[in-house]
């Protein structure tokens, strides 16, 4: 297999890891904050809200992962002419599956902003608006940015699933080499030198994600 | 000026709600630090929290200069809040800004452009004007609640609430905070309410004091009037708590009260003069609103003859005095 080879599907993994998070925090972000403003102990509770949106969240973090592609490609066929065969056909089922996690993240990164700072913000008369912008989602952030790894990483392994609509990537190339050498693949030294490149970005992508959330915490509780 | 009137808050609850205040008619002057003061549970951090809103009284009113907080739109009420400013005691800076910034927030609320100057301007007033880059993490407890209260001033406030602002904080520093917020009502001529549980941070500061017991107010007035005559269980159990305990029951004793104005050796000459002998069983004074207050407990061993001789006296010199039953002080 050539080395350009390997540094293609490298790049579809890490490129389409990072769109789809992208895409997944875009939705899921918002979404996140509406579950956390409209539940019980949220600046401004509203059950049947909250109780719909949660209710499509959970749908969406039940239905796995494949059937979700399956469901997507004609979506997908819609927006970029084609269902499947390329890189790029993978990005909105994973955006779709990792939207669910995203927004309970968020709501659970957010609900874990101390009670007493909301309240001193809104006791110098802020809006709703000022309180999420100036104190929920900053003062989240940390907890925000923790979370962007570990949705990076799941989405990361999700893109296995590329291999069934052949959307290419690092992981599919990994079980592509296997069916077409399965009698001696272990034997091959290609084959575990693209496993070790899949835990170095999984690495890579939680190391990244601590070392921004250290310099982000100004509480010092990350040690 | 803060009227309470009428004010109840009802918790709703499982078994039919739980009364956290009823009946509270409260009036706050302009310029007043007044002091609630209540043991826990009584209902002090509902009731203050019920002055800006935080908590949505379930009937009666909350007048400021006159605008009932609980009638006014949203919008107005958000702009009233910036008349009234909060304290907290766990102070609730937020732990991802730095001092200048978490000060210059409190003027972004509000509007304010171009806060920095002023936000600059007040650290200085409290003292912190080499901490602007610091984050709360990196301050004291009480460097923390002088930020907070650098940060409550941002909007202009005339009422400063503050929720046992100095619990979280030792002796000294209690007292270099209470001495600010003094400094801060007779330079700003801000209106506080501060509430405690310690008697000693009402006596340091207040003019004014209402209890608080079981969600009602069972006395309130002038601190010197509410703190020599204590009228009811809890407000002696505040007072008295810890000073008091002869384990004496079912005697008689005799309270002198001083309130500066008289100007005489009066214990001495009752026992010098009237040789009259007695035993203080509790003496104590107080600098309270700028007036030397005080209060010395007699027991009087030979109670039936020297009752009469002593009453007469301190009549005649103007001294208030009460009998108390040893039973009720702790
Ligand atoms: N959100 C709430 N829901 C239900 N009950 C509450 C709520 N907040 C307070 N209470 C109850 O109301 C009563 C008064 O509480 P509050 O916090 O006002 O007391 P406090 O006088 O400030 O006490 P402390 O000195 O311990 O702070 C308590 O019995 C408390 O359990
Ligand atoms: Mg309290």
């Amino acid at each position: 297999m050539p080395f350009t080879d390997i540094l293609i599907m490298i790049a579809e993994t890490v490129g389409v890891t990072a769109l789809a998070t992208l895409f997944a925090y875009v939705l899921g972000l918002p979404c996140g904050v509406l579950l956390n403003v409209t539940g019980k102990n949220g600046l401004k509770p509203c059950k049947w809200l909250n109780t719909l949106v949660g209710l499509i969240v959970n749908i969406l973090r039940s239905i796995p992962c494949l059937i979700i592609i399956v469901l997507c490609i004609p979506l997908t066929r819609e927006i970029f002419g084609r269902g499947t065969g390329e890189w790029y056909t993978i990005l909105i089922p994973l955006t779709v599956c990792a939207f669910g996690f995203v927004s309970r993240m968020v709501e659970q990164s957010l609900a874990e902003v101390p009670a007493g700072e909301i309240e001193a913000i809104k006791s110098l008369g802020a809006t709703d608006f000022q309180v999420i912008m100036k104190v929920l989602l900053p003062e989240a952030r940390v907890s925000l940015v923790t979370g962007v790894a570990v949705v990076a990483v799941s989405i990361l392994g999700y893109t296995s699933f590329a291999y069934n609509i052949g959307a290419g990537g690092l992981i599919s190339g990994i079980y592509t080499f296997y069916t077409r050498h399965t009698g001696d693949y272990l034997g091959k030294f290609i084959f575990w030198v693209m496993i070790v490149l899949v835990v170095l970005i999984v690495q890579g992508i939680q190391e990244l994600g601590l070392f921004i959330a250290k310099k982000l915490d100004k509480r010092k509780i990350l040690k | 000026m803060i009227e309470i009137k009428n004010l109840e808050k009802i918790y709703p609850s499982k078994t039919g709600g739980f009364v956290a205040l009823k009946d509270i008619n409260l009036t706050v002057e302009d310029g007043d630090i007044y002091g609630i003061i209540g043991l826990s549970g009584a209902g002090k951090s509902t009731l203050v929290r019920c002055i800006n809103l935080l908590e949505k009284p379930t009937s009666g009113q909350i007048l400021i200069d006159g605008e009932d907080l609980t009638k006014v739109s949203k919008k107005r009420l958000l702009q009233l809040r910036r008349n009234i400013s909060m304290i907290f005691q766990q102070f609730n800076l937020l732990q991802q800004r730095n001092v200048l910034k978490n000060v210059e927030l409190a003027g972004e609320i509000a509007g304010n452009k171009n806060p920095t100057e002023k936000a600059i301007e007040l650290l200085k007033l409290v003292g912190l004007e080499d901490k602007l880059n610091s984050y709360p993490a990196e301050l004291s407890g009480g460097q923390q609640q002088r930020v907070a209260i650098a940060r409550a001033l941002m909007t202009n406030p005339k009422v400063l609430l503050c929720d046992e602002a100095t619990s979280a904080l030792d002796p000294e520093t209690t007292h270099s905070i209470l001495e600010l917020l003094k400094s801060l009502n007779k330079k700003l001529n801000l209106t506080i309410v501060i509430i405690s549980h310690q008697m000693s941070v009402i006596e340091a500061i207040c003019n004014k004091v209402a209890i608080l017991d079981k969600s009602g107010i069972v006395s309130n007035g002038y601190l010197q009037d509410v703190f020599l005559s204590p009228t009811n269980e809890v407000a002696k159990k505040l007072i008295y708590s810890g000073h008091v305990n002869t384990g004496i029951k079912g005697e008689k004793f005799v309270k002198l009260m001083f309130t500066g104005e008289v100007d005489k050796p009066i214990v001495s000459n009752v026992i010098t003069e009237l040789k009259i002998s007695v035993s203080i069983m509790y003496a104590e004074t107080k600098l309270i609103n700028d007036r030397v207050c005080g209060q010395v407990i007699f027991r009087l061993p030979n109670y039936s003859e020297d009752i009469v001789k002593l009453t007469d006296y301190l009549t005649r010199e103007n001294v208030p005095f009460e009998e108390v039953d040893s039973d009720a002080l702790y």
